[in-house]
């Protein structure tokens, strides 16, 4: 059992795979080794977990009563919070400016850059990258080996890509896009198309 | 209260002492007292490209060191009416002198002078540190080549860390009829990349090799492109609004062919 902070609450992630009585336990016992950590606080979502109606008047209850948590229904049955793809879930680091040859960010979590990567700069960052303009430089994306990380950017044209353990060399020829573009690696292989075709 | 200016590209090779002698003379002649200080130390070049070689008594290191007053080791250049240059010590290296005593100096000049352009050395080091210690804002230069355009954005970038923003960009040696057969980049794709304000764009001019050797600045001779591209870029300095110049070289088979004919006779 996990908590993840989210603009629009907490969500409770259950990794386990019994039912709903080991959820509850797991939950208690999360909540119970936390002290009052999560008093006051407002869990928004459960994934990992489908509870119909009752399950949840229950969970609501226990929640509220014993631990003055607050929740907002339904509670399953959602998509997971945003990016439970193993980078969604990390801390963010924004880099206001454009990064020039040389010049290199690393960081654990995601990274955003909000200008242009510049060929011979380098974003190195443990989850995904976001380029909120020309990406021409080397990014390595789930540093050590996370391949669920993503690379995109208004404008994807890297000399290098890596995302976990797969690296690319860009292709040569030049290419005409006018949309945004993400790349990911599924199934060992890197893709990239443009942000609106990614569900 | 003068504006230090200095002249910087991270590359060598790509026109900055040439850009310093040129954009210098052209504010001189424009009215302004103007000096140039070559901080290039130990490879100095601006004084030969001045034609002021044989003046040199004091240089800039003997300047920081007290041998001599800065009055002293000011070389006068009689050809225009307020300018003046202050040569490198060649005998001496980059270490010679800190960034503390540039920034002096440049303090001290700027009392007396409207502008203090000075002549960056190539790299990223030491003489690097020194002349952009002293300055107010910079320009950079490049050629339409990925080598030189790389090194501009590094030196964009150092520059931006040294609290010099804002740099303008000068891009030297163009060559129009490359550009259009699209064997060269063109001044767009430098801006897309470099994303600073556009300063000058100077056409590569035989003229300009010419006047280097003879120690004369290329903006003394009205016939010459690189010349009048580089008076454009000191009345842009002093704020007036210059469009660019056409530089537009392609007149055709049949004007080439009159030309061609007309020369010969």
């Amino acid at each position: 059992m996990e908590f993840k902070g989210l603009k629009k609450g907490l969500y409770a992630v259950y990794k386990g795979t019994g039912g709903f009585e080991d959820f509850i336990g797991a939950l208690e016992a999360k909540l119970n080794s936390s002290g009052d950590f999560f008093t006051g606080a407002y869990v928004a979502g459960v994934y990992g977990i489908e509870l119909d109606e009752i399950e949840e008047d229950i969970l609501a209850q226990i929640l509220q009563e014993r631990y003055g948590i607050k929740t907002k229904r339904p509670l399953s049955g959602k998509n997971g919070p945003p990016g439970m793809d193993g980078s969604g879930e990390m801390a963010t680091r924004f880099v206001y400016s454009t990064l020039r040859s040389g010049q290199k960010v690393s960081y654990e979590g995601n990274v955003v850059v909000m200008g242009d990567v510049n060929a011979g700069a380098e974003v190195e960052a443990g989850g995904s990258i976001v380029v909120m303009g020309t990406l021409r430089g080397s990014v390595k994306a789930g540093v050590p080996d996370n391949n669920d990380a993503t690379v995109s950017a208004i404008l994807l044209k890297p000399t290098q890509l890596r995302i976990g353990s797969i690296v690319v060399r860009w292709p040569d020829e030049e290419r005409h896009i006018e949309e945004p573009e993400i790349a990911y690696v599924e199934q060992g292989r890197m893709y990239v198309r443009s942000v609106y075709d990614v569900k | 209260m003068g504006e230090v200016i200095v002249i910087t590209s991270g590359k060598g090779g790509v026109g900055k002492t040439t850009a310093t002698a040129n954009i210098g003379t052209a504010l001189a002649v424009n009215g302004k007292k103007v000096v140039l200080v070559d901080a290039d130390i130990g490879l100095r070049n601006l004084d030969v490209v001045m034609g002021l070689e044989n003046r040199i008594v004091y240089d800039v290191v003997d300047v920081v060191e007290g041998v001599c007053r800065l009055r002293q080791a000011l070389i006068k250049d009689k050809r225009y009416p307020d300018m003046f240059l202050l040569p490198a010590a060649q005998t001496k290296d980059k270490n010679a002198v800190s960034p503390a005593q540039m920034q002096e100096l440049c303090e001290r000049l700027k009392q007396e002078f409207d502008f203090v352009i000075i002549d960056c050395p190539a790299g990223i080091e030491q003489g690097f540190k020194n002349a952009i210690a002293g300055a107010d804002s910079a320009i950079v230069v490049t050629t339409p080549e990925i080598s030189a355009v790389r090194d501009a954005d590094r030196i964009i970038g150092l520059l931006e860390a040294s609290e010099l923003r804002n740099p303008k960009l000068l891009v030297n040696r163009v060559r129009i009829d490359m550009v259009k057969k699209g064997d060269m980049m063109n001044t767009e794709d430098m801006i897309d990349i470099l994303a600073i304000d556009l300063l000058g764009v100077v056409p590569d001019d035989e003229s300009i090799v010419v006047s280097t050797n003879r120690g004369e600045p290329a903006v003394g001779d009205n016939k010459s492109m690189a010349g009048k591209a580089f008076n454009n870029i000191a009345l842009r300095i002093l704020g007036n609004e210059v469009p660019f110049l056409d530089l537009e070289v392609d007149e055709g088979f049949i004007l080439k062919l009159i030309r061609l004919i007309s020369n010969k006779k």
